[in-house]
């Protein structure tokens, strides 16, 4: 998860007080924020495209710049800052400003809904008929009075990244332009644009070479960022364009800004549009941004929004949602015992508006709460406000018998008795390669088995049908130890079965292995008989013929059903030498598998 | 008079010298005993005051270098007799140094006539009947037995030859053999040993460093003295067949539910995506379902889905909260993606099974299973893992009861305290983090829990609250066996496997 790391210097003004770092801590904490701890962040220029790239002192950094990647960076300035592991489900609190209105209520230094009021800048945003297929959601604010600096414009543009991440779903269903508001001429318009339908010089510049003022198809075929993201556009006879009144192009979303309306520490007015196919999404990230600055000193207005049927709309909207919560079913899910007014005056530290009526609590959730569906959420609000420490814990009361698995407990019963013989346990991983599972033990590649569509290594692309190689792979990084080695494991085999829900058959199954000079068919099948007379089987040996032993040195060996028919349950041998080669084995090694499956199944 | 029981050596000791006293050596032929061990039980005897130690002078014999050499050559005068024999008894002086192939045969001649083995006859030897014989050979005994102690001193007693005759004919023969006076120990009864052994007051006492049957059934046991051990000394080192460490804590997880009244489940580690993130309310755009984070199936690929009604309520509740009161996430929601097949992404898939099974409450549920996400290996991370998963269903479930519940449980993990923490989960709301002080490792997280949303428990047909947790298993076996490498217990060294102790 990302971390974010916020000014304590900011942290502290908008706060309204000096706060001390263990009582930062405890508070972050009991809000249920992951806190990394206190560290320096350092901050660079890069002298070629003017972006700030942010590095952790003592952190490793390769001197290039985030953006362009040109190495010709010089120190700007830095900030001491509490890390923070963001909690994807408060974007609200991915800025400082968020952060501190949210402390401030924790603290009851402010309680209660945030209140904003926008006036309007008058200005429209023109939505061009054809949006609905390409992307047919925009809102839009203005922010007047705001001053910047290095560190404030750094942390909107974090701000602006991690809401693609959270909210946006990596730009998916929304993503965000922020603009110099000096530097276009309102009104805007949201159209459609052909591929090679406008020039501009995207955020950062196209690459050293190319001509910089390109065209949407070559943004997204050269500019780092048109790479990224151009596959949230494929499908599509035209790109999404946002213009102002001169024509101006400010960005293409979701994939790239305007260079000549990025925001550097001298604007003093900016341009917010979020757009994407997910209306909830792009309202909540407007509030959220709004309300940011607006708590960081602007003054937002909002922007009146054109749709091609008329319809219009003035965002951002901050007006709340109002809910209503059930003070019984607050204090059930908690196990608390709590008033409806203490619960009201919780929800209040959460920054929630509540006032108690006939017995419920009427809640009023500010806009920029992304994170509340369900009245279970406040109810965690009012948790949290309360304090986990507080809750006494204590057992449910109501008596229940507890009941094993019966493939567990025969599990453990083989283990008992094999350990009892002296041998020991291993465990392997149940992902394995056909490779190692299937050519070095003399079966076919083909062999059916669960094939993992996407695995992470080349070493673990299939689900195991037996135990065998496990076992072998033991004795192969143990070769070196005192022989003779007497292992076993007891785990699960997959092999496909349409029969099954989920088209596969678990097989709990027992594997049992001796490696040492003097392992031999004997050994092996004494144990094998040993563990039977544990489980009550009576067996019957026949020769085998698999691949993996020396013929004429193996048997598969069955076990009498009550019927008096035989099923089969084992099989064993001495391993065969070409196998041990090719595991890299040299010492004798005998193998055993039994099913434990098929005991359970036939006993319930 | 009771009976006093003697180890053997001094029992069989005292016997021999009530038939008469004898010295050290003798006794210890007689006795078929070491010298070292006769005088051992001797002094103890004579602790007792019934054997008398006496000291008498008496002169012992060793060989010298010289005389080793002539035993190994041969004495020159038994040479030159055999040659002269072959030669019929009969050989001129003058012929002699041929014979004998040396060119001083004086020393040969000397000792041929001082044996009287030979006479002169003129300038002739001529063997006499003596020499026919080969008599008087008392000093070559007396050397060869002497050689035969190689290098020890040997008292005349110890000796067969007779050591006048021997002494005598080797007068004038230079160092053969070296002399000196020694003490001797002459060991006695004294008249009180023989009184007591007349009365027959003693017995032999079985001296046993292994009791056996045969001293069991014999009784001899009764007077057996157990020889001490150095009780001090190192034994051998063995080891004891062991179940495998992370499975000895995974017993340890399933006993502590099971005596807290649970009920055990197992569920498929191939899962729809339905039962892994749809029933569980994680939205089908959400990180943890894609790619790279999820392993999904290319064979098979597809699972079959619960009955269509369970399938709609689930599709309503994540589209717009259906009739739970929620918002839901607001999308579109695509059947085809829950039939997708994964390696379950954690056990709480085997719970949810569970619950929708039988929603019914009271019920308490847990389970320990192998959960898959696609990482890389390494010191830390392994693309499978166990989780511990477990659900209360309850009318007094919540948050309250879902904290004591993990405390019960962790206190009988070993955890010293328990404390939790806000934090979020797609599925259980409130959600809290666990946190476990083990030892003197300070604090360490070990899970996620919560209480089910409605958008998970009321699509399955569940109206009770649902508790539900669910916890890391290898971290506690890394920190309990002091791993720093999640990989040692999968790829185990066996030397580990065997030292790894029971009692962690």
């Amino acid at each position: 998860m990302p971390v974010i790391g916020l000014p304590t210097d900011l942290l502290q003004r908008l706060i309204g007080k000096r706060v001390e770092r263990e009582e930062l801590l405890s508070a972050l904490e009991r809000l249920g924020s992951d806190v990394e701890g206190y560290a320096v962040l350092s901050r660079y220029r890069c002298e070629r495209c003017d972006h700030l790239t942010e590095a952790l002192e003592h952190e490793d950094f390769n001197n290039r710049c985030e953006e362009c990647g040109s190495e010709r960076l010089v120190v700007s300035g830095w900030s001491e800052v509490v890390r923070i592991n963001l909690l994807p489900v408060r974007p609200d609190l991915f800025d400082a400003a968020g952060l501190a209105r949210a402390l401030k209520g924790f603290w009851g230094i402010e309680s209660g809904l945030p209140e904003f009021h926008f006036r309007d800048s008058g200005y429209r945003c023109r939505v061009r008929a054809g949006m609905e297929a390409i992307r047919p959601h925009i809102v839009c604010c203005v922010a007047r009075e705001l001053r910047l600096d290095e560190e404030l414009v750094k942390l909107l543009m974090k701000l602006q990244e991690n809401l693609h991440w959270a909210l946006g779903r990596d730009r998916r269903r929304a993503s965000i332009g922020v603009y110099d508001l000096g530097t276009v001429r309102p009104d805007f318009e949201f159209r459609p644009v052909a591929p090679d339908g406008v020039r501009f010089v995207p955020l950062g510049g196209m690459p050293e070479g190319s001509r910089q003022e390109a065209t949407p198809q070559e943004i997204l075929e050269g500019h780092p960022k048109g790479l990224a993201y151009r596959h949230l556009l494929t499908g599509l006879d035209n790109y999404p364009l946002l213009v102002d009144s001169r024509g101006r192009v400010l960005s293409m979303p979701p994939i790239i800004n305007s260079n000549e309306t990025r925001v550097t520490e001298k604007t003093r007015e900016l341009f917010v549009d979020v757009t994407g196919p997910d209306k909830y999404a792009i309202t909540k990230i407007l509030s959220i941004i709004a309300a940011a600055l607006s708590d960081l000193g602007a003054r937002v207005e909002t922007v009146t929004i054109e749709f091609p049927d008329g319809r219009t709309e003035k965002t951002p909207d901050m007006s709340p949602t109002v809910m209503s919560l059930d003070p019984e079913r607050t204090n059930a899910v908690l196990g608390v015992k709590l008033t409806p007014e203490e619960i009201a005056g919780l929800l209040a530290r959460m920054r929630e508006s509540a006032r108690v009526e006939d017995s419920r609590v009427l809640v009023q959730v500010p806009a920029f709460r992304a994170d509340i569906m369900h009245q279970q959420d406040l109810i965690e609000d009012v948790a949290i406000a309360y304090g986990y420490h507080r809750i006494e814990p204590r057992l449910v009361p109501t008596m229940t018998i507890g009941r094993p698995q019966p493939i567990e407990e025969l599990s453990e019963l083989c283990r008992r008795a094999l350990t009892g013989l002296g041998f020991l346990e291993t465990m392997s991983l149940e992902l394995t390669s056909p490779q190692e599972h299937f050519s070095k033990l003399s079966l076919p590649d083909s062999t059916p088995c669960v094939v993992v569509e996407n695995p992470a290594t080349a070493e673990q692309t299939i689900l195991r049908r037996h135990l065998f190689s496990g076992l072998l792979g033991t004795f192969r990084t143990n070769t070196t130890a005192p022989m003779p080695q007497n292992i076993f494991e007891i785990g699960d085999c997959f092999e496909l079965d349409e029969s099954q829900e989920t088209g596969v058959r678990t097989l709990r199954r027992v594997a049992i292995g001796s490696a040492g000079p003097r392992a031999g068919f004997a050994d092996i099948r004494s144990v094998v008989e040993t563990l039977a007379r544990e489980l009550d089987l009576v067996l019957r040996f026949e020769p085998d013929e698999r691949p993996f032993f020396i013929p004429g040195r193996a048997a598969k060996v069955s076990r009498q059903l009550t019927d008096g028919r035989w099923q089969e349950w084992t099989v064993l041998g001495e391993v065969h030498p070409q196998v041990l080669e090719a595991f890299g084995i040299t010492q004798p090694v005998v193998l055993a598998e039994c099913d434990l499956t098929q005991l359970v199944a036939h006993s319930s | 008079m009771s009976q006093i029981g003697l180890p053997g050596h001094e029992f069989r000791l005292f016997g021999l010298l009530a038939e008469g006293k004898r010295g050290v050596f003798q006794a210890a032929g007689e006795l078929n005993l070491d010298q070292s061990l006769v005088m051992a039980a001797a002094l103890s005897l004579q602790k007792r005051g019934w054997v008398a130690i006496a000291e008498e002078q008496e002169e012992v014999f060793t060989i010298t270098e010289a005389g080793r050499k002539i035993m190994a050559e041969g004495w020159p005068e038994v040479l030159a007799l055999r040659r002269i024999k072959e030669q019929g008894g009969r050989v001129a002086l003058q012929k002699l140094p041929g014979l004998l192939g040396k060119d001083d045969v004086r020393a040969e001649v000397k000792w041929l006539l001082r044996r009287g083995w030979c006479r002169r006859e003129g300038e002739e030897l001529v063997v006499t009947p003596e020499g026919e014989e080969e008599k008087g050979t008392e000093d070559i005994r007396f050397i060869g037995e002497l050689a035969g102690f190689a290098g020890q001193w040997v008292s005349a007693e110890r000796l067969q030859a007779n050591l006048v005759q021997a002494l005598a004919l080797l007068k004038g023969r230079g160092e053969l053999f070296k002399r000196k006076q020694q003490v001797k120990r002459i060991l006695a009864l004294t008249d009180e040993g023989q009184r007591v052994w007349n009365s027959g007051g003693v017995s032999e006492l079985v001296e046993v460093t292994q009791l056996t049957p045969e001293l069991l059934v014999s009784g001899r046991w009764r007077t057996a003295r157990f020889k001490s051990y150095d009780v001090t000394l190192e034994a051998i080192r063995r080891y004891p067949g062991k179940a495998h460490p992370l499975q000895r804590i995974i017993q340890e997880v399933r006993r502590a539910f099971l005596e807290m009244g649970f009920e055990e489940v197992v569920s498929p580690v191939v899962e729809t995506s339905f039962w892994d993130f749809d029933a569980l309310f994680q939205p089908q755009d959400h990180p943890a379902r894609e790619m790279q984070a999820t392993f999904y199936l290319a064979i098979p690929a597809e699972g079959r889905l619960p009955d269509e009604e369970l399938v709609k309520r689930v599709a309503e509740t994540h589209e717009n909260g259906g009739r739970t009161g929620s918002t839901g996430w607001r999308y579109h929601w695509d059947i085809e993606k829950a039939r997708r097949l994964v390696l379950r992404t954690h056990t709480t898939a085997t719970t949810v099974r569970a619950l929708a099974q039988n929603p019914k409450p009271p019920r308490k549920v847990f389970c320990v299973g192998k959960t898959f996400r696609r990482e890389n290996i390494d010191q830390t991370h392994l693309p499978e893992f166990y989780q511990i998963d477990g659900i209360i269903i309850d009318e007094q479930a919540s948050l309250a009861t879902l904290f004591g519940t993990l405390a019960e449980f962790y206190r009988k993990m070993g955890a010293s305290d328990v404390r939790f923490r806000p934090s979020y989960f797609p599925y259980t709301e409130p959600s809290a983090e666990v946190f476990c002080r083990l030892g003197n490792l300070g604090w360490v997280e070990m899970g996620g829990s919560g209480v089910f949303r409605p958008e998970v428990t009321e699509p399955l047909g569940c109206r009770t609250r649902v508790l539900a947790w669910g916890l890391g298993l290898e971290r506690l076996a890394m920190l309990r066996f002091g791993l720093d490498d999640i990989r040692k217990l999968y790829w185990a060294d066996i030397n580990w496997l065997r030292e790894a102790q029971l009692c962690r």
